[in-house]
């Protein structure tokens, strides 16, 4: 039985979990969404809790606020990238803050991108999808023949790289 | 009335002050030289005006009881004793009083205007003790007639000095005894008062200013001006003290007849020079101490203003992230009730959504400004050149990008000179002016939109001209304030942040920005940037 990978939604605020998932599901990518309204929560879905009971899923992409309540959004991308399992797993910060300090810390981090929330006339949430579709595919092809793992590919937007850093300063333009 | 300061027992600052005076007074009379009981400085005088400025007055009969008991010690009678010790304390009270009314107090010297004030107001008190002293050796035959003019000009110059001399020296000490912070100035310290004692007591002991047919005595104003500059009026009045002792020490010791008319005629020049030398010296060092606090209140006001300025683009950073979820929110939940029930709600309800989705536009666009306003200053260490030939065509291919009505509009970019600064923050003055002129030309035929420079010595300076609509010559002042827009905007977009932005940047890159328009033939923008990395 092929395993369906997960996007993790992590966010405080339902009405963007609302719209995210929504966008996400109707891009008919070939994953599951599984949603998270606190870090501590996220960390139990990701596997990375002391009380966390159920087998991790194989994740494809966190899409990480940073503002939440609790373990904040960096705190989680902090344990994320500590963890030799979850070290490789690509996290997006999705922000409503276009303040500089915070897409470079989020950078510094090990996030592999920065997306600043918005409202959308047509397609709400669509940005969210693409990132998310970007991600999922290249999840799919480091599974198959071409397995180079995620940081291989070009135009990736690694930690810190020059062309991750720039999309985040546009603000919502997508990988 | 001024209040006792310091928790002493009555009777102790009673005593203290009396046993004070009695010592100076002794003192003071071995410089006596006109006649025993007038001197050529009367130190009591400014001990008895600092003990009233700064204890009270109702320490007057110590300071009556140790007037009576110095004169009565050293010449006339019972009665001219208590004439002087009356003249004294009355003129100390006087002195005081006055000072209290008229020029501040125990605080007078530490202004200079009220320094001048202090001066001349001691000169009235002091006629007192001169006169009441003077009559009272007359009225008992201790003094002589011919010799009226002379005792009572020693006599009044003598306490005048006193209370220029020494009370600004109590009174400054009293004020404020910490030596904090000047430890590390003890060395220089020492060489200003070692400078000043050689040079004293070389000009008053050794030279004779007469013999030589020039004074010398200009030679001890350096020293004192050290002390103003460099010190503070502590040690300016201490140095005036440590002159006024030399000077008259020296002058005494010069002469062996101790009761020539050469003495007493040097007496009286050195009295008045003395006096000068003071309340020059101590107003200089008000003057110098003013400007010190001067400057630490503007740098300390400079500080706040920073720090407020901070927390105001952090709290505009918080209002307008925190604003932007639920407009976010918003204009998502719109879109998809107009993709999911659009058909459900027909075309009026579809219309009105239309209008929630524009209204949630414009508050985004208006967030995204106030945003940018915030963060519209350089970081630290963000300065280099830039190439503004290369960052104004960058701007504008942006501006094309955007504006799907660009066909029309012809470029013309000349050579820039470069500039010093923050190359993200210089892209947006230029992608903001541009939009600017793109959006206010809209609809003329022949859209034209000019970017030019010219260097200069000290800053360089940036033109972006268009044939627009321009705008209202009473507008231009308030053009770069936030919010604030043209009156021929009403049809164009915008939040009228724009160019608040760009006004702010060019200022925090040191620059200059202002704007011409005849009100219907364009307009004109033009920013300077400084040349050079001194920029700020």
């Amino acid at each position: 039985m092929k395993t369906v990978p997960t996007i993790l939604l992590v966010d405080d605020d339902e009405d963007h979990l609302l719209v995210a998932r929504r966008a996400i599901e109707r891009a008919g990518l070939p994953a599951e969404v599984r949603l998270a309204s606190a870090g501590e929560e996220a960390l139990r879905i990701l596997g990375l809790h002391p009380d966390a009971s159920e087998a991790p899923p194989s994740i494809a992409l966190v899409l990480l606020d940073i503002g939440l309540p609790g373990l904040s959004g960096w705190e989680v991308l902090k344990r994320i990238r500590a963890s030799e399992r979850t070290r490789r797993t690509p996290v997006v910060m999705v922000s409503s803050s276009d303040r500089p300090e915070d897409v470079r810390r989020s950078y510094e981090l090990g996030a592999n991108s920065y997306l600043v929330k918005r409202g959308d006339r047509r397609r709400p949430g669509e940005y969210l999808a693409e990132a998310a579709r970007y991600w999922v595919v290249l999840n799919e092809m480091s599974r198959g023949p071409y397995r180079q793992g995620p940081r291989a590919a070009p135009g990736a937007g690694g930690p810190g790289t020059a062309s991750g850093r720039r999309h985040a300063d546009e603000g919502s333009v997508q990988d | 009335m001024p209040r006792p300061q310091h928790a002493l027992p009555y009777p102790v600052a009673l005593l203290a002050v009396a046993g004070l005076y009695f010592v100076a007074g002794k003192l003071g009379l071995t410089l006596a030289a006109v006649h025993p009981s007038a001197t050529a400085i009367w130190p009591g005088t400014g001990i008895a005006l600092a003990s009233f400025l700064v204890l009270g007055y109702r320490l007057w009969p110590g300071i009556f009881v140790a007037a009576f008991l110095v004169n009565s010690t050293t010449a006339g009678s019972f009665v001219t004793a208590l004439g002087i010790a009356s003249g004294n304390t009355l003129e100390a009270l006087a002195g005081a009083f006055l000072v209290n009314r008229f020029a501040g107090g125990r605080d007078a010297i530490r202004r200079a205007p009220t320094t001048f004030r202090y001066a001349g107001l001691l000169g009235l008190a002091c006629a007192i003790s001169a006169t009441l002293g003077l009559a009272s050796l007359l009225l008992t035959g201790f003094a002589r007639v011919p010799d009226v003019g002379s005792i009572w000009l020693t006599w009044w110059l003598g306490d005048l000095g006193g209370a220029l001399v020494v009370a600004p020296f109590l009174l400054l000490w009293s004020r404020d005894r910490s030596v904090r912070g000047q430890r590390a100035r003890v060395g220089e310290g020492a060489a200003l008062m070692a400078c000043l004692v050689i040079l004293a007591w070389t000009v008053f002991r050794w030279v004779s200013p007469l013999s030589l047919g020039i004074s010398l005595t200009f030679l001890c104003v350096p020293p004192l001006i050290w002390a103003a500059f460099r010190f503070d009026q502590r040690m300016a009045s201490t140095a005036v003290l440590v002159l006024a002792v030399l000077a008259v020490g020296g002058t005494l010791g010069r002469f062996a007849d101790a009761r020539s008319s050469e003495l007493n005629q040097s007496l009286l020049v050195l009295q008045v020079f003395l006096g000068v030398m003071a309340v020059t010296t101590l107003a200089l060092a008000a003057v110098v101490t003013e400007r010190r606090r001067a400057t630490q209140d503007l740098q300390s006001t400079s500080d706040q203003l920073r720090e407020a300025i901070t927390q105001l683009e952090a709290f505009s950073h918080a209002i307008s992230h925190d604003l932007r979820s639920p407009i976010g929110t918003v204009l998502n939940c719109s879109s998809i009730i107009e993709e999911d029930y659009g058909s459900r709600i027909g075309p009026d309800g579809v219309r009105l959504l239309r209008r929630i989705q524009a209204a949630s536009d414009s508050a985004t666009r208006l967030l995204n400004d106030l945003s940018q306003f915030a963060w519209a200053s350089p970081q630290q260490g963000e300065r280099e050149v830039v190439d503004m030939t290369a960052l104004a065509r960058e701007a504008f291919a942006e501006v094309a990008t955007v504006d799907p009505e660009m066909s029309g509009v012809r470029f013309v970019l000349g050579e820039l000179p470069p500039a010093v600064g923050s190359p993200a923050l210089l892209l947006r003055v230029f992608r903001n002016l541009l939009s600017n002129a793109v959006k206010y030309t809209r609809g003329r035929a022949h859209r034209c939109i000019e970017v030019s420079g010219a260097a200069g010595q000290e800053e360089n300076s940036y033109f972006v001209t268009d044939n627009g609509i321009g705008f209202d010559s009473a507008d231009r002042e308030t053009l770069f304030e936030p919010f604030r827009r043209g009156r021929g905007a009403t049809h164009v977009e915008g939040s009228g942040v724009g160019l608040a932005i760009v006004a702010k940047i060019v200022r925090r890159h040191g620059g200059r920005i202002w704007a011409e328009s005849d009100g219907s033939n364009g307009a004109r923008f033009a920013f300077t940037l400084k040349n050079d990395e001194s920029g700020s």
